[in-house]
This record gives C-alpha cells, structure tokens and sequence, in this order.
C-alpha cells in the first residue's frame, strides 16, 4: 500500500516538474521590461521595482497555467501593466514628475543643460498624463522598443488598428497641450 | 516660430526614448528571485483534471458528458432534498386530519322543516349541494395548531387613522386642541346661541297709550240694541 502511494506521488510529482516551467530565465528576460512598462505609469523606481516583483509573485501563484500560455510577453506585460495602474490609483505621479524627470536627463549633459531638459521632460510628462485614458497607454506602450502594435493592442485589449489610430491621436493631442 | 512643432516633437520624442532606455535598478534581478524563493511554493492541489491528463481518457470526447451527467446528478438531487425539506416543514393540511365523518355543506330541505308547507310538495326532496365539505373539529386538531406560531402582525391603520397620525405630527397645536370635544361642544353652543340671537323674532315695540296705530286699532264694538 506504501508503496503504491509511494509511486503515485512520484508520479504526481514528476507531471508537475514537467507542466511547470522555471521562473528563473523568466525573470533574467522579462524583468527589464516590465521594469520599463511599469515605470513609465507609476514614474517611481521604487515602486516600479515592487511592480515587477508582483508580477513575478502572480506568475508563481498560477505557475501552473504557464504551459498552456502561447505567447508570454503580452501576458506579462498585461499583468505588469494592471498592476501599475492599479498602484498608480493609489500613488498620484504628479508628485513623482520633478525627480523622475531629473532622473530620465542623460548624466553627461552639463547642469544648465540638464535643468533644461529636465524641465522640458516634466512638460512633455505633464501633457501625456492629461491625454485620455487610451491613447495615453498606447503611447507609453509603444515607447517601449520590444512590444510591437500587435502585442500593445493585445495588452490593451484593442484591435490593431485601433491601437495605430490611438497612437496618432495621441501625438496629435499631445501636439495641442504642449502648444496651449 | 517656426522651430516650435520641431521642439515639441523631438521634446516627445526624447521623453519616450528616456521611458524606452531607463535602466533597471542594481540587483533587481536577485532581489526578485530572492522574494520567488521566500514565497511558500502554492499548495499541491489534487484534481481529476491531472488524473485524466497523462491518462488514455485524456480528450475523451465522453469527459465532458461525464461532467455534465454529474452536475445533472447534482442539481436532481437538490432539488429532492429541498422538496422534501419544504414537505417536512409545512403544517400540512393533511396532517389537520380532517374529521372521520364528511358533513355535507347544506342540509336536505325536508330534513331542516319536516313540517313546513314544503313536505306536503309532492315533488321529492332535493338536496341542494352535491359535494361534501370536509370540517375541521377543533378537538380533531393538534394541540400545536391552536398555539400561536408567532405574534400577530400587527395591522395596518385605517384610512382615517392615517390621517389622525398625520394630522397630529403636522398640524398647528391650537387647531389640535379645538379637536377635543369639550371645546368643540363649547364652540357648536356658542354658534347656536349665536344663531338664536341672529335669528330671534325682534321683540314688539312698546304700544302708547295716546297715538294708537291704525293697524291696532281694534274694530268698534257694537252696540247694543242697534240692529242691522
């Protein structure tokens, strides 16, 4: 009988190594990315470092379902973006604008040139987080060199096209803020 | 001026190109894998779903018909037990025992004047109802029916009671106080008084002596012995 147990649980235990993958490469390929998708909505290294750890954290607990999921990338990204939007209903970014602005300006530039800069980024942030709620996650995505359209429209749930089309709008509003 | 929309643009486009480079903090890596491995790994959960996996009844096209059988299953037998729950629960009519004996409704009309008018009909009696009414006797009945389940709900206010409860949270104190009726016997004497004293007949002015009216005048009494 003991050994019949025995048996089975090795059983059980080998399905299970099998059907679930390693964390460990996920976290070298993905981290970086979600660090980027998760600070360009929550402006706050810290608190997008937490993001990227929760989204691990969510992995682990449905480790189970990750076999079954064809295209990775999107599905985390998708989870790290909730989740930063959920974070960022609680943080308000505006406070965060001044020193995450500072923090973008290249280190090389000289100090006047750098205030400068970092003024004009506070700008351009301020107009983005005033763009609607769509066009302004479709801009922050497509920041982002990896996520191709097709990707960002199945994170935001869009069609192709309509994610373009945000896009345009998006460079157009963000256009008229900046000249008001 | 003209540089101004060339500003804008590439003050965008710098602001996306600092999103799209920004680097991730040191050790970020380590500090996640670090937390993955504090995490308790989630709880081995056994389901037939796994048993049926590496099994040959993995994609049967029955599982699913399995399932669906099972849930049928499921649903009849709660809905037997909530049957006979509800059949356990109410004070069944049955259980009132109506009494041995049928006693029909109305009874014959001969029977009830055996010596009216109508026995000396020669038409037969006729009973009027064909159907027999079960009755209740109240000694047939269980104890437990007469005791009260629960206090009797208490019953809604009349029309008029409704507007007493309004009249009395709402209305001007002394319009309330002219509603009792000591004050209102006071205020119906005191119109009737004032009605009399309205409509009383003037009194008969005082009559003098010397200057009578013609319309006192009383006719001459005749005298006597003058003869028409």
């Amino acid at each position: 009988m003991d050994a019949i147990g025995e048996q089975s649980l090795q059983w059980f235990a080998a399905e299970r190594v099998e059907a679930e993958p390693d964390l460990v490469p996920l976290v070298h390929d993905y981290s970086g990315l979600l660090y980027r998708v998760a600070l360009s909505l929550v402006r706050n290294p810290a608190e997008a470092e937490d993001v990227v750890q929760d989204v691990f954290l969510r992995v682990l607990e449905r480790k189970r379902e990750l076999a079954a999921i064809v295209d990775l990338r999107p599905w985390l990204v998708r989870i790290a973006w909730n989740l930063a939007l959920d974070r960022c209903r609680r943080v308000r970014p505006r406070q965060m604008d001044d020193l995450f602005a500072e923090a973008l300006v290249s280190a090389d530039l000289p100090a006047d040139q750098a205030l400068d800069e970092a003024g004009r980024i506070r700008q351009v942030l301020g107009a983005i987080e005033r763009l609607p709620g769509k066009e302004r996650e479709a801009l922050l995505l497509s920041a982002m060199d990896e996520l191709s359209t097709v990707e960002i429209a199945a994170v935001l749930g869009r069609s192709e096209s309509s994610v373009r089309s945000l896009l345009f709008r998006a460079r157009a509003h963000l256009h008229q803020r900046l000249e008001d | 001026m003209e540089n101004k929309p060339l500003n804008h643009d590439d003050a965008i486009d710098k602001t996306l190109a600092a999103l799209k480079h920004a680097a991730p903090p040191q050790g970020m890596e380590s500090r996640i894998l670090q937390r993955l491995q504090q995490q308790p790994a989630p709880a081995a959960q056994f389901f037939w779903r796994d048993l049926l996996t590496g099994s040959a009844l993995a994609g049967a096209w029955w599982r699913g018909a399995l399932s669906g059988a099972a849930t049928a299953m499921l649903l009849v037998g709660a809905l037997l037990l909530a049957q006979h729950t509800l059949r356990t629960k109410q004070p069944a009519v049955s259980q009132l025992a109506p009494t041995h004996n049928l006693v029909p409704a109305v009874l014959p009309v001969a029977a009830s004047a055996p010596n009216s008018p109508a026995s000396a009909n020669p038409c037969p009696t006729l009973l009027r109802t064909a159907r027999a009414v079960p009755v209740y006797r109240a000694e047939s009945l269980p104890d437990a029916s007469f005791a009260p389940s629960h206090p009797a709900p208490v019953l809604p206010l009349t029309a008029e009671e409704r507007a007493l409860a309004r009249l009395a949270r709402t209305a001007d104190p002394k319009l309330l106080a002219a509603l009792s009726p000591e004050t209102q016997a006071r205020v119906e004497a005191q119109e009737a008084d004032n009605y009399n004293k309205f409509f009383a007949p003037p009194p008969a002015p005082p009559q003098p002596a010397d200057n009578p009216s013609p319309t006192n005048m009383q006719p001459p009494a005749p005298i006597q012995g003058e003869q028409i």
